[in-house]
């Protein structure tokens, strides 16, 4: 649906913004950009419908080099990607009902019964009492819903978020990151998701990638990179960090998927009869599936033991 | 001084010199509004964070409007004036006091639309670039329409200043309360139509003010 390849971009006189982004995006993804900010993530996103020009490299969407459109071409290829902002970027003078409107207004396409069809998106984004309220009527998980009706109104085959839910709400968030899900699964709209928050991430996409100082460290399955290779998000983990480490100890982290190795732990101090404690554990939900991950601390004697045990058992783990 | 009663200095002085001012202060209003609002247009849009950016036109204009920006009105209208001749045939009377307010009028307006303009959340206009809108579409949809609140209330502090002018227009032979003011009140020391002329100045504000706030009140 969309490659990108090779693309770099730099500003004059400055480091490059983006180098070398090599990513594929498959029809039906939701597909997650993440990085700290400044890491290149939303231009790269805005290289996508052509907002941001680039230097070298390609970006083809659907089958189209978007480098070989013209102005008008390129109009009507954004006509086709939706994208939603963090600020919602609604129109304050008008009613949810016009914003909703005004990109059919503006590409001056006939569509039939639209009004029909701006009642139909409003009914997706479950806003249908709203239709002639005013943005400033609305709170931020009202408008966010606006300017997703808006972004959909179009019949786009693609949806760009640029960090949609990070000035949300915990809990509102969580009802837009439901939105989003059902519009790529109803719709069968790819979507693409740029965002800090790894939370975002690990509950609607089914493969990202990592962007740092404009290169892209790594792309692939999201639980995949969660569990296997977590070090590549250690920047922007903090929140997750295992705090202060005591020295001649070492720290592991074991993973428990669903179903095998139930009783990791249990196992581990009975059968090796090492001495451990548990330093930080829980359940993360990735999409619809859970995984357990628990940060154990041994002493560095008692390391070769653990780790022969662990590998015996064929657990995933790995040393932080 | 020479002594006026109430009938003669309101009838033959006074009321004359307010429709003079009134035809002055409309006419080089609505003309610096159509001139200022096409220079804020090429401004916003040639501006290097604009839809289509071009130093050379950005610059040009904007030094323009600093300069006549920078020359107090009374300097300007005089300074002018062999452009006034040149245009109008003569630099006395309403005409001519409307093409000049409107020299210095045009570049304020120019300047304060711009400024509203500028107040408009990128983000929005990125928006509608994203769903495929034209530039013009952008300026006039977006940018233009968005800003219309700020505008009402910058255009109703425009209209006060621009009264000033016409005040300031009085003194060169365009008429008006200035003039009235000044010949009579002023040069003959009459001091009752002095502060009939300030008294009316006054109202003529406190109207066109208490408008704008109602106005931008029910648009907002």
């Amino acid at each position: 649906m969309i490659e990108i390849k090779n693309l770099s971009k730099t500003y004059d006189g400055k480091p490059p913004v983006l180098q070398g982004i090599q990513l594929r995006i498959e029809a039906g993804d939701i597909y997650g950009l993440v990085g700290i900010s400044g890491a290149g993530k939303s231009t790269l996103l805005r290289c996508i419908n052509g907002l941001e020009g680039f230097d070298s490299g390609s970006v083809t969407v659907d089958g189209t080099d978007i480098q070989t459109l013209n102005k008008k071409q390129l109009r009507l290829l954004r006509s086709r990607i939706g994208m939603v902002f963090q600020q919602f970027s609604l129109l304050e003078r008008k009613t949810v009902y016009e914003n909703i409107r005004f990109p059919v207004k503006c590409l001056h396409y006939k569509v039939k019964d639209l009004d029909q069809k701006i009642r139909e998106v409003l009914e997706l984004v479950e806003l249908s009492d709203k239709i002639h309220a005013l943005p400033r009527s609305l709170s931020g998980g009202q408008k966010q819903r606006v300017a997703i009706a808006r972004a959909l109104i179009t019949n786009p085959k693609i949806l760009l978020c640029d960090e949609a839910t990070s000035a949300l709400d915990p809990n509102i968030t969580q009802s837009i990151l439901a939105l989003l899900r059902k519009i790529n699964q109803e719709l069968g709209i790819t979507i693409v998701v740029v965002t800090h928050q790894m939370s975002v991430v690990k509950q609607i996409c089914n493969r990202m990638g990592v962007l740092s100082e404009g290169k892209l460290k790594v792309a692939g399955d999201v639980q995949d990179i969660f569990l296997n290779k977590r070090d590549m998000l250690d920047d922007f983990m903090g929140e997750e960090s295992n705090g202060s480490r005591p020295e001649r100890q070492t720290h592991l982290e074991i993973i428990q998927r669903v179903g095998e190795n139930e009783d990791i732990l249990s196992d581990l101090a009975i059968q090796s009869g090492v001495k451990f404690e548990v330093v930080w554990g829980g359940l993360n939900k990735y999409r619809d599936t859970v995984a357990g991950s628990f940060t154990i601390r041994v002493s560095d004697e008692d390391f070769p033991v653990v780790e022969r045990h662990l590998h015996n058992r064929g657990v995933e783990w790995r040393k932080i | 001084m020479y002594e006026y009663d109430w009938q003669t200095m309101l009838m033959k002085i006074i009321l004359p010199g307010l429709r003079e001012t009134i035809f002055m202060l409309v006419g080089s209003f609505v003309a610096s509004v159509i001139f200022g609002f096409l220079l804020s247009l090429v401004l916003i849009t040639t501006d290097p964070k604009g839809l289509r950016p071009n130093r050379a036109i950005y610059e040009t204009i904007s030094v323009v409007i600093n300069v006549l920006r920078s020359i107090p009105f009374v300097i300007l209208i005089i300074a002018i004036i062999p452009l006034t001749r040149l245009i109008c045939g003569t630099s006395i009377g309403i005409g001519p006091a409307i093409f000049s307010i409107a020299v210095a009028g045009s570049p304020l307006i120019a300047r304060l639309l711009e400024n509203c303009f500028k107040e408009i959340n990128p983000s929005l206009v990125e928006a509608a670039k994203s769903f495929g809108a034209s530039d013009w579409q952008i300026t006039y949809h977006v940018i233009v329409k968005e800003s219309i609140p700020l505008v009402v209330s910058q255009m109703t502090f425009a209209v006060v200043s621009i009264l000033g002018f016409t005040a300031i227009a009085g003194t060169v032979g365009s008429g008006g309360l200035g003039a009235v003011a000044l010949t009579y009140g002023y040069q003959n020391f009459n001091d009752q139509i002095m502060y009939s002329t300030l008294l009316i100045l006054i109202l003529i504000v406190e109207i066109l003010q208490i408008s704008g706030n109602v106005l931008y009140k029910k648009i907002k």
